[in-house]
């Protein structure tokens, strides 16, 4: 699937003590509370916790949208804006939106078009055959296709021109048996690339199953989880330990 | 490097496509209008006044409404300049908003000579500021999405309302320019005076006189862009655009 290999250096993702807020003032809500972490390149990291624990705004702050009050964000060595700017990050968010009046081929065609370097016709190609879409729904008016087609368009996108870095906030929501092997083939293909995979999910088998090292952050604190090899055994009693977690 | 994959056409009739709504509104008024106007056989009347927004919903508030409904990060994803990319994008839609104004005009002119109206010079004239309002308001729009990302589109249909409002309440009361404000609102809210200029048949005839008006609306739009792309840089700078994910 991979057209290229990633012309981004890799992508390291390190936070050190870092502390983000919403709001300024006397309005000022801290989501994060010193969070210390580090995604590797050609690894699937993953971001387990309750609803409102913070993981949306870790993905905010790692994808250059929210600066950090304080604490540092940094991948492969530079500002989240900067990197995302020179390299691009691939990012499917948790709801799927897209504008109106856009079919699939056309979106896709748009971010083949926004990559960096390339044959844009292959990274087209590369795009439209991960979604697996019929020449039908190539050219259907996006707000007219199912939810899962949505999601995986989504994905599709995200992964155009082969980033190396992706993040994926809840990416299994909303699809079927089929489109989640398709997801965990892609997740994987980009783990083998060499990419840096970040990903947060409620669906812990599958968390056990793709992540090579796994965050707990609850309270806008993160701390691993533990770390194993994907062909070691299954089971390792993360829903316990993330449970723990909330108590 | 391969040629674009989207060209520019493409691009633009997805635009057409998604304000497919309010263009299919504003077509249907300025059918009404024309028809309104077949009273006094030209189309000096509501027509001339409902053309100059028939452009205006391709090129208001594009970044205002990516930020709102969560579209910003499916750009910003991209190895981009968010303030390069979204210029872009407001050029688009500002060129394609002018061009449509035009072509309107041009096709109802037509009609109405086709009809035999009389006369028909005057409307032709209004091609120059349904250019250029069209622009001037787009490019308020743009500054002002930006800086007031949730009130973008109102700030600017109440700043293009009350412009409007103050040029017809100065001409019934011919005592309102005197005061002390009004210069200050007419010129810098919206430089409608200069619009007007740019629309009078004696200004189209006067030749030199036209320049000082186009002037005064190119510098207008232009320090409106401008804000809109220093808004930009700054949101990206302070990291303040995470409201859209």
């Amino acid at each position: 699937m991979s057209v290229k290999a990633a012309t981004a250096p890799a992508a390291e993702v390190s936070l050190d003590e870092l502390v983000a807020s919403y709001g300024t003032g006397f309005r000022r809500r801290a989501v994060l509370r010193g969070v210390t972490m580090s995604a590797e390149p050609g690894g699937i990291t993953a971001i387990v916790g309750p609803n409102g624990a913070g993981k949306t705004t870790l993905f905010c702050v790692v994808l250059g949208l929210l600066r950090p009050q304080r604490g540092r964000c940094r991948v492969a060595g530079l500002r989240p804006a900067d990197y995302r700017r020179r390299h691009g990050i691939g990012y499917l968010p948790e709801l799927s939106v897209f504008p109106g009046g856009w079919t699939p081929r056309g979106l896709l065609a748009r971010g083949a078009d926004l990559s960096v370097a390339g044959n844009r016709t292959e990274i087209f190609s590369a795009a439209i055959a991960r979604t697996g879409f019929d020449a039908a729904t190539l050219s259907k008016p996006i707000d007219r296709c199912s939810k899962g087609t949505r999601r995986m368009l989504g994905l599709a996108y995200a992964l155009t021109g082969d980033p190396a870095l992706v993040v994926l906030d809840e990416p299994f929501s909303g699809l079927d048996v089929r489109s989640r092997a398709a997801l965990r083939r892609e997740m994987l293909a980009a783990r083998e690339r060499g990419a840096t995979v970040l990903f947060a999910s409620h669906e812990l088998p599958e968390v056990e199953r793709l992540a090579d090292r796994v965050f707990v952050l609850n309270d806008g604190v993160a701390r691993a989880a533990r770390a194993w090899s994907p062909d070691g055994p299954a089971g390792l009693g993360l829903e316990t330990e993330v449970t723990a977690s909330d108590r | 490097m391969t040629e674009r994959l989207l060209p520019l056409h493409g691009r633009i009739a997805i635009l057409l496509r998604s304000r497919r709504r309010p263009l299919f509104v504003l077509a249907l008024a300025a059918a009404a209008a024309f028809a309104l106007d077949r009273s006094s056989g030209n189309l000096d009347g509501p027509f001339a006044r409902l053309v100059v927004v028939i452009g205006i919903p391709l090129a208001l508030t594009t970044v205002g409404t990516d930020l709102r409904s969560g579209l910003m990060p499916l750009w910003v994803q991209k190895p981009v300049d968010p303030a390069r990319f979204y210029l872009a994008r407001f050029v688009e839609g500002a060129a394609t908003s002018v061009v449509l104004s035009l072509v309107c005009v041009c096709i109802v002119t037509a009609v109405a000579l086709r009809l035999g109206w009389e006369p028909v010079a005057r409307p032709m004239l209004t091609l120059v500021p349904a250019a250029f309002l069209s622009l001037v308001v787009a490019s308020v729009g743009f500054g002002l999405s930006v800086t007031l990302p949730g009130f973008g589109r109102s700030a600017t249909v109440a700043l293009v309302g009350f412009t409007m409002a103050l040029e017809l309440v100065s001409l019934l009361d011919p005592s309102l320019p005197d005061e002390p404000w009004f210069p200050f609102a007419r010129g810098v809210l919206l430089p409608w005076r200069a619009l007007v200029e740019l629309r009078g048949p004696g200004g189209m005839e006067a030749g030199s006189d036209l320049l000082l008006p186009l002037f005064r609306v190119l510098c207008y739009a232009t320090v409106w862009i401008g804000i809109g792309a220093f808004g930009i840089r700054r949101a990206v700078a302070a990291g303040s655009w995470s409201r859209s994910v």
